[in-house]
C-alpha cells in the first residue's frame, strides 16, 4: 500500500515483536498492521489493554523500532528528529520534569523546538490560558500538579509548537467530566483548525464523540476500520424524533405506523447523556455563586481553575471554543 | 594518585626516551569515535542546536539545584575545618600545607562523588519515569542530549568547586593571617643570632602562601664520580647504582629475533665497561662475601665470539671479581627479562678484565627470552654494578646485542638513536622511600648527583642572583654517630656549560622535607645551560632524591590564581567523571552504572598501583602461594593467571590515567601549576570525551527509550 501523499500517516505491514535478554520472541504486540490517517481528520485507536495501541504510537513516535514494516509521518519516516517539529505528544501520563513550574515546562520544551523568546512569551500564558491553569497554579511545580492539571500542562507542551499532527493516548484519563468535555472540545477546535489529530482511547463514549474515524485493535491487529457514523449505524430501525409531542397524538402515530404493517414499534422520551446532566447542574450552581446577591457568592475556583470556566458559551462538539493556538 | 614530571624522575627520564605508544593509540580511537559518529550520525549533526544543548542541560542544572545538591557544600566546610582543628602540623608551614590538602581533597571528594550519582542517575531515571518520551519526540537529536546531559552536570560540579573554591581561598588567607601573626610575635621574642631567626624571617614577611615559578632539571643523573673530558660516566658498585639503556629495535631487527629463535641460533648481549678498583675496606670485604661473589672461574655464563675463553685467565685469582647484573624492562618499566633470568640465580655477571682494549661481558640470551625482546616495539637495559671497591665507566654504547644475520651491519641492534646519536645512558640509583638513594661521604669527591638544565628559562632573578631552592629528604643509619652538629651538610656547585664558568662550592645545611634556598650569580646560569653537582657531605647518611628536589626559582605568582588552575584542574576531572557515567548510563542501570565509571576511572590506577605484581612470573608465585603441586594443575594455574594478569594490564592501558588530574600536588609545595599540566589533565579529558561521547550517541541512537 504506498503511502498517499495527502496522508498524515500511512503505516505499512508494521510489526513489533518485543524479544527477551536472549533475543528471543517473547510477545508479538503488532502485527502487520495497515493503516492510513488522512490530513485534517480526528482518528481514533481503539482496544482494550495489550491490543497494541500504545505500541504503534511508540512505533510512530520512534521511542521504540519496528521489527518489520514501515510508518510514515507526515511523508518522513517515523522516528526521523526532523519530522518531531511539527508533532505534538500527550503521553498516557504526563511525563515531565516534576521540579519545574507549568511556566517553566513550557519554556523549557519551547527551547527545544528554537522558539524565539519572545514568542515564547506571547504562546506560553495563551496555551496555559487554553488548558486551563490560573496565574496561581502556573507558578507551582509539577510535583504539587493534581492529575487532572498535570494532563493539561502535558497536552500544552504537547500543542507549543503549534503542530500539524497531535498524537493523543489516553487524553481524558484523570479528567472530570468538565475537564474531559473541554478536551474534546479542545480536540474539535484543533481539528477544525486545519490539524490531525490522532486520539489513543478505550474510554469509548469519548472517542464516539469527536473522532471522524476509527479502527479497534485486538491481540496487536486491525479488526475494523471506518467512519464512526458508519460503523454505528443500526440500518434496520428508524427514529424519528418530535417536540411537545401529547399522549393522544402518540397514541394516534402508534395506530399509523401500525397501519403501515412497521413491527415492534417503541415511542420514548430520549434520555440525556450523563454528562451533560452534570455539566448542566454544575453550571447552575456555579452561576449562583457567582451571584453577588447570593449569599454563598464569590467564585469558587479552584487550583485547576475549571469552576470559572463553566459560564463559556457551547460549542458544537462540545460547549465552548478554546482559542486558536500558534 | 599523582605520578607526575618532578616526583616520579625515573619514570619520566626512561618513558621520554621510549615510543609512547598508549597514547597514540587512544588518538587514533578518537579519531575513529569522531569519523563513526559523523558517518552514523551526520543527520544528527546538520541539525546541531546549542540552544537545544544549553535547554537540555538547564534542566540538569535546576533540578540538581532543587534538590539541594549544594547542601553538601556546607557539610563539606564544616568538616574540613572540623578536621583542621584537629590536626597536628609539624609546623607553620605543614599547618598550611594540610590545610590546602584538606580543603582540596574534601572539594574533590565532594564533587567528584555528586558529579558520578548525578550523572549515573540521570538518564536511566528519565527512561523509567518516561520522562524521556517527552523529549526524544521533540526535535532533540540523541547527540543534543548527550551533551545536554554532560554540560548541565559539569555546571552542577562548577557550581560546587566554585562555592569550594572561594571557601577555600578564604579560609587559608585566614589561617595565613593567624600563623604569620603568631610568627611576628615569636620573631620578636627570638634572638637575631638565633638558627630559626632568618626562617622566621622569612614567613613574617612573605606569609604562607607563596607561590612560586619553578624551572626544574631536564634530567638528574647519579655518579661515582664528576664525568671527566673523556665522556666516560661512572658508578659505584654496591651502591645501588645503575644504568639503563633504551633499545628501539627496528622491524628487521625484531624480525631476525624471531629467526634466530626458530634456527636455534645464538643471540648475544655484549656489555662493555671500564673497571676501576680501590683498595676494599672492611666493610666492602663483608659485602662482598655476604653477596657471595666468586671467583669468575665459576662462571659458566660468560661465552661470545668477542670473548675468548683464555680471557678469564687472565683474572688474578686473589682479586674480588667485578660483577654486575642485567635486566631487561619493557616501555612501561616492568621486567621483561628478569636479573635471574640473565645470571641463573647466581651472585652476579663477572666482568672480565681488560686485555684487547674492550672489557665487558658477553651474555649469551636462553631461547625462551628471545620472543619476550623481539615482541617489545621498545625497551630498557638496566645494568647495575654489584661489587663493591670497584667502579664500573660506560661510554658510547655499552650495551649492544649480537644477532646472526647475513648482512654484518644488521647484526648489531644499538641503543636508540636521537639527532643522529647513540642516546646517552642514563646513571641513576635505586629508589628507597624517599626517592632515588645519595649515599652520604665527607669527601667532596665522592658520590654525586648531577642536576642538568637544558635551554632553562632562569628568570630575571633579583640583584645579579637567581634564587634557586632546595628539598630533601634524608635517612641516617643505626650507626650515625656524629655529634657534634644535628645538621646535615651538602654541598651544591653550578657549572655553566655555554660559558665553563663554575660558582663555587655553596654549602647548605637543608631540614627534613623543608624548603631551603640558595643563590648563584645571574652569570652562573646564563643561556640556561648548565649542571648543578650536589653531594651529600653528612657520613651515614643517605638523601632521597628526585628530579623536582633541585629548581630554580623563576618568578613569585599569585596563590589565587594558582589556586584557580588547581580548581580548573579539579573541574575538569569531575567533566571526565560525568562524561565516563553518561556513558555508562546509556546501557546499564543506575547502580551498575556506578560501579562501572568507578572501575573505568580508578582501573589504571589500580593496577598501576598493583605495579610489579603482575609481571611474568605472577602465576608460578599463585600456583606456589596456593600449594598446587600437580604439574598439570599448577601449569593450568599459572598460565590462568599470567593471562589474567596480562589482560589487566593491557585493558588497564586504554583506560584514562587520572595521575595526569593532579589537583592538590604543585599548590600544596608552593609551587606555581605550570601549564603543562592543565594541558595534558586537557589532553586526557578531550581524548575520553569525544571517545565516550561518541560513543554514548551511538548506543542511544539505537536504544529502544520506552521500557
Amino acid at each position: 500500500m504506498a503511502a498517499a501523499h495527502h496522508d498524515a500517516v500511512a503505516i505499512e505491514g508494521l510489526t513489533k515483536v518485543y524479544t527477551d535478554f536472549w533475543g528471543r520472541d517473547k510477545v508479538r504486540a503488532l502485527d502487520n498492521l495497515n493503516l492510513n490517517i488522512e490530513r485534517g481528520e480526528v482518528f481514533g485507536l481503539l482496544g482494550p489493554n495489550g491490543s497494541g495501541k500504545s505500541t504503534t504510537i511508540k512505533l510512530m513516535l520512534g521511542l521504540i523500532f519496528p521489527t518489520q514494516g514501515k510508518a510514515t509521518i507526515l511523508g518522513h519516516p517515523a522516528g526521523s528528529t526532523a519530522i518531531n517539529e511539527r508533532i505534538g505528544f500527550l503521553p498516557e501520563e504526563s511525563y515531565l520534569y516534576r521540579f519545574l513550574n507549568g511556566e517553566e515546562t513550557l519554556y523549557f520544551y519551547g527551547r527545544l523546538f528554537k522558539i524565539p523568546r519572545k514568542e515564547l512569551k506571547r504562546r506560553v500564558p495563551a496555551l496555559l490560558d487554553t488548558v486551563g491553569l490560573d496565574a496561581k497554579s502556573r507558578k507551582r511545580k509539577l510535583r504539587e500538579y493534581s492529575k487532572g492539571m498535570a494532563r493539561r500542562i502535558g497536552l500544552a507542551q504537547a500543542l507549543i509548537n503549534n503542530p500539524d499532527l497531535i498524537l493523543l493516548d489516553e487524553p481524558t484519563t484523570g479528567l472530570d467530566p468538565i475537564g474531559t468535555r473541554e478536551m474534546k472540545d479542545l480536540i474539535v477546535s484543533l481539528k477544525s483548525q486545519g490539524k490531525t489529530v490522532l486520539l489513543c482511547s478505550h474510554l469509548l463514549a469519548d472517542v464516539q464523540d469527536v473522532c471522524d474515524r476509527i479502527t479497534i485493535l485486538y491481540a496487536g491487529r486491525r479488526q475494523t476500520l471506518g467512519q464512526v457514523r458508519d460503523l454505528l449505524q443500526v440500518k434496520d430501525i428508524t427514529q424519528v424524533q418530535a417536540r411537545g409531542m401529547t399522549p393522544e397524538q402518540i397514541a394516534e402515530l402508534k395506530q399509523f405506523l401500525t397501519r403501515l404493517g412497521v413491527a415492534d414499534t417503541t415511542i420514548t422520551h430520549p434520555t440525556t447523556t450523563l454528562e451533560d446532566l452534570f455539566i448542566r447542574v454544575v453550571r447552575e450552581n456555579a452561576a449562583n455563586l457567582d451571584n453577588p446577591t447570593n449569599p454563598a457568592g464569590g467564585n469558587g475556583a479552584n487550583g485547576d481553575g475549571r469552576i470559572g470556566r463553566i459560564g463559556m458559551p457551547a460549542t458544537a462538539a462540545g460547549k465552548q471554543a478554546p482559542p486558536k493556538v500558534g | 594518585m599523582s605520578r607526575s614530571l618532578p616526583v616520579n624522575c625515573l619514570s619520566h627520564q626512561l618513558l621520554t626516551l621510549t615510543f609512547a605508544w598508549g597514547t597514540h593509540a587512544i588518538w587514533i580511537v578518537a579519531a575513529l569515535a569522531v569519523l563513526a559518529t559523523i558517518v552514523l550520525g551526520w543527520s544528527d549533526i546538520a541539525r546541531f542546536h546549542l540552544g537545544r544543548i544549553w535547554a537540555l542541560s538547564d534542566t540538569c542544572f535546576t533540578e540538581s539545584m532543587r534538590r539541594r545538591v549544594l547542601l553538601v557544600t556546607p557539610l563539606a566546610i564544616l568538616g574540613v575545618i572540623t578536621v583542621v582543628q584537629l590536626q597536628r602540623p609539624s609546623d607553620e608551614q605543614d599547618a598550611i600545607r594540610q590545610t590546602i590538602k584538606f580543603c582540596l581533597f574534601t572539594s574533590g571528594l565532594i564533587v567528584t562523588v555528586t558529579a558520578l550519582i548525578l550523572a549515573c542517575t540521570n538518564l536511566p531515571k528519565e527512561i523509567e519515569t518516561r520522562v524521556i518520551y517527552t523529549i526524544v519526540t521533540k526535535p532533540t537529536t540523541r547527540l543534543e542530549i548527550v551533551l545536554g546531559k554532560v554540560i548541565g552536570f559539569a555546571r552542577v560540579s562548577g557550581m560546587i568547586i566554585l562555592i569550594m573554591g572561594i571557601f577555600t581561598y578564604g579560609y587559608l588567607e585566614l589561617r595565613n593571617w593567624r600563623l604569620v601573626r603568631g610568627i611576628t610575635e615569636r620573631l620578636s621574642e627570638e634572638p637575631t643570632e638565633s638558627v630559626q631567626h632568618a626562617a622566621l624571617s622569612h614567613w613574617a614577611g612573605r606569609g604562607f602562601l607563596d607561590t612560586k615559578s619553578l624551572e626544574f632539571p631536564r634530567e638528574v643523573g647519579i655518579f661515582s664520580r664528576e664525568t671527566g673530558p673523556d665522556g666516560i660516566q661512572w658508578m659505584a658498585g654496591g651502591k645501588s647504582e645503575f644504568f639503563a639503556v633504551p633499545f628501539e629495535p627496528t622491524e628487521s631487527q625484531r624480525s631476525l629475533l624471531l629467526e634466530a629463535v626458530e634456527k636455534g641460533a645464538e643471540v648475544d648481549l655484549l656489555v662493555t665497561l671500564q673497571l676501576e678498583r680501590h683498595k676494599p675496606t672492611e666493610d666492602d670485604l663483608k659485602m662482598t662475601r655476604e653477596l657471595g661473589i666468586k671467583n669468575p672461574a665459576a662462571a659458566s655464563h660468560i661465552l661470545g665470539p668477542v670473548l675468548p675463553d683464555t680471557r678469564p685467565s687472565t683474572q688474578p685469582q686473589d682479586e674480588v671479581p667485578a660483577q654486575i647484573k642485567v635486566r631487561v624492562l619493557d616501555d612501561q618499566r616492568r621486567p621483561l627479562i628478569g636479573f635471574e633470568e640473565f645470571d641463573n640465580n647466581s651472585s652476579g655477571i663477572t666482568v672480565v678484565p681488560p686485555t684487547d682494549g674492550r672489557p665487558g661481558a658477553v651474555i649469551r640470551l636462553k631461547e625462551t627470552l628471545l620472543p619476550r625482546l623481539a615482541g617489545a616495539r621498545s625497551f630498557i637495559v638496566e645494568v647495575s654494578g654489584i661489587t663493591p671497591s670497584v667502579e664500573f665507566g660506560a661510554g658510547e654504547m655499552p650495551v649492544v646485542f649480537f644477532v646472526p644475520a647475513a648482512e654484518p651491519d644488521k647484526a648489531m641492534i644499538k641503543p636508540q638513536f636521537q639527532g643522529g646519536k647513540p642516546v646517552t645512558p642514563l646513571f641513576l640509583s635505586h629508589t628507597g622511600h624517599r626517592g632515588m638513594i645519595l649515599t652520604g661521604d665527607p669527601k667532596e669527591t665522592g658520590t654525586v648527583a648531577v642536576y642538568r638544565f637544558r635551554n632553562a628559562d632562569v628568570g630575571h632573578g633579583s640583584g645579579g642572583k637567581v634564587p634557586f631552592q632546595v628539598n630533601l629528604s634524608f635517612e641516617r643509619n643505626g650507626e650515625f654517630q656524629d655529634t657534634t652538629t644535628s645538621f646535615s651538610v651538602v654541598a651544591l656547585q653550578v657549572r655553566n656549560r655555554n660559558t665553563a664558568t663554575s660558582s663555587g662550592t655553596i654549602r647548605i645545611t637543608p631540614e627534613m622535607d623543608r624548603t631551603t634556598y640558595f643563590d648563584v650569580p645571574q652569570g652562573d646560569v646564563a643561556g640556561g645551560n648548565f649542571d648543578v653537582t650536589l653531594r651529600d657531605l653528612t657520613a651515614q647518611q643517605q638523601l632521597g632524591l628526585e628530579l623536582g628536589s633541585l629548581a630554580v626559582v623563576t618568578a613569585d605568582r599569585s596563590f589565587a590564581f594558582n589556586l584557580f588552575k588547581s580548581l580548573l584542574v579539579l573541574w575538569m576531572l569531575c567533566v571526565l567523571v560525568v562524561v565516563i557515567s553518561v556513558f555508562c548510563s546509556t546501557f546499564l542501570s543506575w547502580p551498575i552504572a556506578v560501579v562501572l565509571t568507578l572501575v573505568i576511572l580508578l582501573g589504571r590506577w589500580g593496577v598501576d598501583e598493583l605495579g610489579d605484581a603482575l609481571n611474568p612470573g605472577v602465576g608460578r608465585g599463585v600456583a606456589g602461594e596456593f600449594k598446587v603441586t600437580d604439574p598439570g594443575a599448577s601449569r593450568v594455574v599459572s598460565t590462568s593467571v599470567e593471562a589474567l594478569a596480562r589482560t589487566l594490564k593491557s585493558v588497564a592501558v586504554a583506560l584514562p590515567d587520572v595521575s595526569r588530574f593532579p589537583v592538590s600536588e604543585d599548590i600544596e609545595r608552593g609551587i606555581s601549576i605550570p601549564p603543562a599540566r592543565l594541558a595534558g589533565a586537557a589532553e586526557v579529558l578531550l581524548l575520553y570525551g569525544l571517545i565516550l561521547i561518541s560513543a554514548s550517541y551511538l548506543i542511544l541512537k539505537r536504544k529502544e527509550v520506552a521500557p
